[in-house]
């Protein structure tokens, strides 16, 4: 029989075709090196590529350093929290009140701790506060502390034309107002803002109507429902889906949106391996063969959780070896492309289009219109009996406001300019500007030395800093030279793997590029960040090719 | 001109050295705090090897049979 997609499956045992530089035998993401898979899928179609992953793991002394860095802001952290109880200084985080005292505590675990002590020392680097629309340059307000962060002050004077690396601004949707954005502006007198009611009751407008029509169109399905904010898009939609009895799988690395969601359904979660098909494919089995876990009936249903583009590592799921898995379990698949919708794929159409796979494919297409079309809100969509159902049962629909009209034209405008329905291919013109940005900024990075995570087409791209003091130094220092840039650190990511994230955009001309990459050599100059053993020259196929033939 | 070009490499390393091991987001009198223990545990250390090492070196010296 032909194989089903995503490489060979023979007796229920998933191998994929992989070259490895390192030689272990398992996982599709080995910590060292650079995988290529060929992806294969049943059906002949021309967007046969290689896919290029890469995980570099950091040289010793540095993690050696950053968990001393730690363990140095640890120690030191005990002693101002003695001399803070001990009254010698004043204490200006939250504290239990004195009648309290005697009662649990409240800001003794670990995660107040470190708030207080790490933190609050390099804190200046988060939540700066904007003043302009975030395009490919913005302005930010400059704001100083007199207190080592615990109060900050304004100055007053405004930090002007900052290159935005920070912004989900893909294809550079979310610009100040210009002419094409008449239709929402008439809109907004037409409709006004304020919808005041749920889908439910009287706060379903033409607008959504024609909205979610748009919607379906654009991702090739039948049926699609739009809802007013993403996060709660997952969170309230998945407890209507699945329930107790069901089995969730989920991903090791998903967002909280969807683990919140998982977790109200009260459903069995189980956690895979980051995009680790032999991890999924065990889960799987024991689902199946073991059922549930005391009284060994079959799970009613079996739900896997992806992403379409991880945020934080910049990797794409390996869509097509998940979708021949579940077809051969018989499980069902929901794909959240916060990231990925408009950004991926020929014409943006997101992983699904990547990877010349049938939407149909996949059970459930969720994603959010808040990365790439310069608007709010979240969708899904999949079969109409799908969203028929989901029409009636989700919270979303019952208790929410439903999504504002402006907002919903915005959309609606962003979609018809990259589907291309206003007449021109401008729209067409950014997703391919977008892929080039991406490809040109992830391939100089490489080229410097520096230690990037994730595929080589996704525009997230995750510089790995490591310690914490160069964490704070890097966000500090680009700022000074007018480069805005998101630098994540403990809790979003594991404690030793800090790092800066770029967003790359389709509004980013290559002079940008070339300013940003230039600071970024310098700085990893001075900071000492360019750690990466493999560095990749210009063309890394010829290196890494074993053979010359045509077919391989 | 080479001592101010040694000045900044100096100066360079002891920013590499304040990043590397977290004192960059220390405040200054927890540095001061940090750098004059190092300092002193170094200290006594060093004194500690010139004090002892021509003992030791005749104890080497004797083991090996080399001097009686």
């Amino acid at each position: 029989m032909a194989n089903p997609g995503g490489g060979a499956i023979c007796n229920g045992n998933l191998h994929n075709h992989e070259k490895q530089s390192d030689g272990s035998a398992s996982g599709n993401c080995p910590k060292n090196g650079i995988v290529k898979e060929a992806q294969q899928n049943g059906w002949p179609h021309v967007y046969d590529k290689p896919l290029v992953e890469s995980f570099e793991e950091a040289p010793l002394h540095v993690m050696v350093f950053t968990y001393l860095g730690y363990g140095l802001g640890t120690l030191f952290g005990y002693l101002r929290d003695f001399l803070r109880t001990c009254g010698i200084e004043k204490c200006n985080a939250a504290i239990e009140r004195e009648e309290q005292k005697d009662f649990v505590p409240l800001y003794q675990n670990f995660e107040n701790f470190y708030t207080r002590n790490l933190y609050m020392r390099i804190r200046d680097n988060w939540n700066r506060p904007i003043c302009s629309a975030p395009g490919s340059r913005f302005d930010v307000m400059e704001r100083v502390s007199d207190d080592y962060n615990w109060t900050f002050r304004f100055t007053g004077r405004i930090i002007k034309d900052v290159i935005n690396m920070g912004s989900y601004n893909f294809l550079g949707l979310a610009a100040s107002y210009d002419e094409s954005m008449r239709t929402v502006k008439d809109v907004l007198e037409e409709y006004g803002l304020g919808v005041a009611s749920t889908r439910h009751e009287m706060g379903t407008l033409d607008k959504h109507e024609e909205l979610e029509n748009l919607v379906a169109k654009f991702l090739n399905v039948e049926a699609a429902m739009v809802f007013g904010m993403g996060f709660a898009t997952n969170s309230m939609n998945i407890p209507a889906l699945v329930g107790k009895g069901c089995l969730i799988l989920s991903d090791e690395l998903n967002h909280a949106s969807l683990v919140l969601g998982a977790r109200l359904s009260g459903a069995t979660i189980r956690i895979f391996k980051h995009n680790n098909m032999q991890s999924l494919e065990k889960l799987l089995r024991d689902a199946v063969i073991y059922g549930q876990p005391r009284i060994r009936r079959a799970w009613k249903k079996i739900l896997i959780l992806v992403e379409g583009i991880y945020s934080m590592e910049g990797s794409i799921v390996h869509l097509p070896q998940i979708v021949a898995l579940k077809k051969k379990y018989k499980a069902y698949l929901y794909i959240d492309e916060a990231h990925s919708i408009g950004s991926v794929g020929p014409t943006g159409r997101g992983v699904v289009e990547f990877f010349g796979l049938d939407p149909r494919d996949v059970d459930v297409l969720m994603g959010t219109f808040t990365k790439s079309f310069g608007a709010s809100g979240g969708y899904i969509a999949g079969r109409k009996d799908l969203v028929d159902y989901l029409r009636v049962h989700s919270h979303s629909a019952v208790y929410a406001t439903s999504m504002s009209p402006p907002i919903a034209e915005q959309i609606i405008r962003s979609m018809k300019f990259i589907m291309g329905l206003d007449g021109t291919t401008q729209g067409l013109q950014r997703v391919r500007q977008l892929a080039k940005n991406t490809r040109y900024f992830r391939q100089r990075l490489n080229e410097m030395g520096f230690i990037i995570y994730g595929n080589e087409e996704s525009p997230v791209i995750p510089l790995l800093l490591y310690m914490p003091a160069k964490v704070a130094a890097f966000a500090r220092h680009l700022l000074n030279r007018k480069i805005g840039v998101v630098v994540v650190g403990f809790p979003a990511t594991p404690l030793a793997e800090a790092r800066a994230r770029f967003c790359v955009s389709a509004a980013h001309t290559r002079e940008m590029l070339d300013t940003v990459l230039e600071n970024l050599d310098e700085m990893g100059d001075l900071l000492q960040l360019k750690y990466s053993r493999h560095r990749k020259s210009a063309r890394p196929e010829l290196y890494d090719e074993t053979s010359f033939e045509l077919d391989d | 001109m080479a001592l101010a070009r040694a000045w900044k490499q100096m100066s360079w390393f002891y920013y590499q050295y304040l990043l590397v091991t977290a004192l960059y987001m220390l405040e200054p009198w927890e540095r001061t705090v940090f750098n004059s223990m190092l300092v002193s545990i170094v200290g006594m250390a060093l004194y500690t090897g010139y004090v002892f090492m021509p003992q030791h070196i005749m104890a080497i010296l004797h083991y090996f049979e080399l001097v009686q």
